[in-house]
């Protein structure tokens, strides 16, 4: 049977010095267990992607009962990162579309797409360059699986899990 | 050609652009809070080289060699850094004695991947330097 351990689990108020807290503890891991580099830097660079799209992207709960969530795991020789945050259901549509259009592509046409968007003059300040996704496709190799779950009319729970192998 | 040096953060490189010892570095870790700001004084700098250039081409000769010794930096980063390869870019392509350093460690071929990358997409030919894990 396979083991699984979680080396990171957070749900709540998340901050950029929330995220420094967050990526300090998974540097520690990492550092600490001899894995490969280009695994360790991985799973980092992921990290701080699926980080900062919750803190770009993430809408408020009205209520406060639902915060954002990540966790990092080690199962079955792979690390699974998983979070999840409140997305607005009108903005469902746009983000499925761009998680579709990474997910079915290979490689050579990720870096394409990555070098279409890195190209373009605008940089939105709070919103970032829009590579999170393209990135995060490329470092875990497509790897990745998502779900939206409709909480009410306005809002859904979206939830992102990439997979690294080491 | 003005220094400007900004210190490193847990989350910033280091900037090292030093004309008076010929030292011009980029360093660590790239994910600042805000990547435009954080990055608006590096791409303001080379464009005044830009201009520095068309004031005194005549006195330049040694080449500027900028050395990028990052160990990650963000998706946001990497669109500022490449914005800055470009400029370098276009003044070599202007006949400017300007070179790039992409230094990586030898267990990371992704750092090396990425700059293949920065070198192909900003059309400039970067010098590749492994670095021995002692």
């Amino acid at each position: 049977m396979s083991e699984t351990r979680t080396i990171l689990s957070y749900q709540g108020f998340i901050e950029f010095k929330t995220t420094e807290i967050l990526l300090q503890k998974v540097k520690n891991h990492l550092d600490k267990h001899s894995i490969d580099k280009v695994v360790k830097k991985r799973v980092y660079n992921i990290m701080v992607e699926c980080i900062e799209n919750i803190l770009k992207h993430h809408t408020m709960d009205p209520n406060e009962k639902i915060h954002p969530y990540i966790v990092l795991k080690k199962k079955d020789n792979k690390y699974l990162i998983t979070t999840g945050n409140l997305i607005l259901n009108e903005e469902i549509d746009i983000l499925k579309q761009k998680l579709n259009d990474a997910k079915n592509q290979d490689r050579a046409t990720l870096l394409k797409m990555y070098e279409h968007q890195i190209a373009k003059e605008d940089v939105l300040i709070n919103k970032g360059a829009g590579l999170g996704i393209l990135t995060i496709a490329l470092k875990a190799n497509n790897d990745f699986s998502y779900s939206f779950a409709p909480l009410n009319k306005e809002l859904s729970i979206f939830e992102l899990q990439v997979a690294v192998p080491y | 050609m003005r220094k400007l040096i900004i210190d490193s953060t847990p989350n910033s490189p280091k900037i090292l652009f030093e004309p008076d010892t010929s030292m011009f570095e980029i360093s660590g870790e790239s994910r600042p809070e805000n990547a435009s700001v954080f990055y608006k004084p590096v791409i303001d700098w080379v464009k005044e080289l830009e201009a520095y250039f068309k004031q005194n081409d005549a006195q330049i000769y040694a080449p500027i060699i900028f050395d990028f010794t990052l160990e990650y930096f963000n998706s946001t980063s990497a669109k500022f850094i490449l914005d800055f390869c470009k400029k370098l870019g276009h003044l070599r392509t202007l006949g400017h004695p300007i070179n790039v350093r992409w230094h990586y460690e030898e267990d990371d071929e992704d750092m090396l991947e990425v700059g293949q990358e920065m070198s192909r997409m900003s059309k400039f030919s970067f010098e590749f330097v492994k670095e021995a894990i002692l």
